[in-house]
């Protein structure tokens, strides 16, 4: 676990960042400055193309800022090696996917369980800590379900898939390793 | 972590099944078409593998296969009895005599003239009547396939083989058969008989009235490649043991046949065809799991884990399909016995169709693997 708790979550300074695109190139960021509170709900809003995802992958250590820095939990991510980078993820990065269901082939429960897995947990105390939390969730009877037959839980008064997928451009930093951030991403919308 | 690359393999049964039967197909072709032309080969010298007891065969320097039957002096049989190291030697008469069947046909036969007193070198399988009935008067024993292939058709239209009882005659001689027995099919596919050594000599044209073979077993212990050098110098003669004579066999037959090259190509094309559809599938897998992978990617996975994890799914795919494709070619093999097909599966066979397929699969993982690697996590975000 990085930092303490007075550390702040995220701190961005001066963030540039553009993409080529043929022989031009387009400017997505320009000069941005954020900080973030450790416990902090935050939420980005802005016109498409403004450059949300662009600066959300950055802090989540996915893209690189072509100028500027970004700490998170007090890690300069710049300082990190490749593999220190994945490591860091793995550890302190919850990401909730846009338009994808994560892994078709796994139940709701394995999938939540994925990030605990990647951390070296082994699968079934894994799996129980996952159907644990999505008890809390309202979805305990669903856990051995398979996302992709998962919208029928709508008509059942549970969350919708839909829900679940709410998360164009959101995302976490935790300072504890979740078992998936999913379901705290629900709660906190709820 | 393997957990989740079985769960992504097994997940998805349309594409599972879509890769399981390309490389079962692919560990087909290539067991398949190689067992075709083995099988082929070995009925070279299957008449010497199906003449389980003799060590040696010693016969005329000249002979290039053992369907070339070139005459020895008699006086020879002493000679190599008398070798050092020889516990016993035996005649052994081969020729291609004509039999006239019971409805009148002429055929030709390969006849084997068998020594009197022992009956060394008769068949080992009988499926009617026992090689002791060769002493009877007259007597033969055909091969289940020329009994098969003498058929005559009777009033009625119906097939009738050769049977136990039934009366041929070959060159003028009363032959009576007295059983049928299993024997391999050899490469030259004549129909088989045997009979006694003197019966044979009765049965062959004067000028053919000689000693084809020696059939010869070694003292125990002693050493064969010395007993056939010793043959061979005091005698003059060629002297092989079984396992060289069959060799000298196989090799006139490939080197003087087009079917080496012939399978070799059809083999070839197996394995290419074979390769292509396992790759493709294989690689096809990877390429369409390549937003899970940066999925993976994103929440932590290293580079190293993906790898691993291809490889397991590479491994677990190769080996069923690999199971699969070799049970189907045996069950093949099974299905045509007994028939004109030949079929033999080595067990170097089932190792280079083991090695062709990792092969394939491993390449095809490594072609993924690199574009695993090059995956850009940000791509999770991009819809
Ligand atoms: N990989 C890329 N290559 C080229 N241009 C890109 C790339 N990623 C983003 N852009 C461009 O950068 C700008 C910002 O994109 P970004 O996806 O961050 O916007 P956004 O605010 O997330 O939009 P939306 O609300 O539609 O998701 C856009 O003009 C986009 O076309
Ligand atoms: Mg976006």
């Amino acid at each position: 676990m990085e930092g303490s708790d007075t550390t702040p979550a995220v701190v961005c300074r001066a963030i540039a960042k553009s993409f080529e695109v043929g022989a031009g190139k387009v400017v997505a960021l320009r000069g941005i400055d954020l900080d973030v509170p450790l416990g902090e709900l935050m939420m980005l809003v802005g016109p498409s193309g403004c450059g949300k995802t662009t600066l959300i992958s950055i802090i989540a250590g996915i893209l690189k800022p072509d100028e500027g820095c970004c700490a998170v939990l007090g890690v300069e991510l710049a300082s990190l090696s490749d593999n220190q980078m994945i490591d860091f993820r793995g550890r302190n990065i919850g990401f909730i996917f846009q338009s994808f269901n994560l892994l078709p082939a796994l139940t709701i429960a394995e999938n939540v369980a994925v990030p605990l897995i990647i951390n070296g947990w082994e699968r079934h105390k894994a799996a129980r800590r996952a159907e644990a939390i999505l008890g809390e969730m309202g979805l305990g009877g669903r856990t051995g379900d398979f996302w992709l037959s998962f919208p029928a839980a709508s008509s059942r008064g549970l969350p919708s898939p839909a829900l679940l997928r709410m998360s164009r451009g959101c995302w976490f930093a935790t300072s504890r390793p979740a078992p998936s951030i999913m379901p705290r991403a629900l709660r906190l919308w709820r | 972590m393997n957990f989740i690359a079985l769960q992504m393999l097994f997940g998805d049964r349309g594409k599972y099944g879509a890769m399981i039967v390309g490389i079962t197909f692919a560990a087909l072709i290539m067991t398949q078409q190689p067992a075709i032309f083995f099988g082929l080969l070995s009925r070279t010298y299957s008449y010497i593998e199906d003449m389980t007891l003799p060590d040696i065969w010693v016969m005329d320097p000249t002979v290039q296969f053992v369907e070339e039957n070139k005459p020895l002096r008699d006086t020879e049989l002493q000679r190599v009895r008398g070798v050092a190291g020889v516990a016993w030697a035996t005649p052994l008469f081969k020729g291609m005599l004509v039999a006239r069947l019971p409805d009148g046909a002429r055929k030709v036969i390969d006849v084997s003239g068998v020594d009197d007193a022992t009956l060394i070198g008769a068949p080992n399988v009988m499926l009617e009547g026992k090689i002791t009935d060769l002493r009877q008067d007259d007597a033969i024993i055909l091969d289940l396939e020329a009994s098969n292939r003498f058929a005559t058709t009777g009033p009625d239209g119906v097939k009738h083989p050769v049977k136990v009882g039934d009366v041929l005659e070959i060159n003028d001689h009363r032959a009576v058969v007295v059983g049928i027995a299993k024997m391999r099919r050899t490469f030259t596919t004549q129909p088989l008989a045997f009979t006694t050594y003197t019966r044979a000599m009765r049965y062959a044209p004067a000028q053919r009235r000689q000693l084809t073979y020696i059939l010869v077993k070694a003292q125990p212990g002693a050493a064969l490649d010395e007993i056939t050098a010793r043959i061979r110098r005091e005698t003059g003669l060629a002297a092989y043991t079984a396992a060289a004579f069959k060799k000298v066999n196989l090799d006139y037959w490939m080197k003087n046949t087009g079917i080496p090259i012939n399978f070799g190509i059809s083999v070839m094309l197996g394995f290419l065809v074979g390769a292509a559809i396992a790759g493709q599938s294989f690689f096809n897998f990877v390429r369409e799991s390549l937003r899970q992978f940066a999925a993976l990617k994103a929440m932590g996975v290293r580079n190293g884990t993906l790898v691993r994890m291809v490889l397991l799914q590479a491994a677990v795919v190769g080996s069923i399909g690999y199971g699969f494709g070799i049970g189907l070619s045996a069950l093949f093999g099974v299905a045509i016995r007994d028939s004109v097909l030949a079929y033999y599966m080595p067990w170097q066979l089932l190792l280079s169709t083991a090695a062709g397929v990792a092969l394939i699969v491993v390449l095809a993982a490594l072609v993924g693997i690199r574009s695993v690697i090059r995956l850009d996590p940000a791509t999770v975000f991009r819809s």
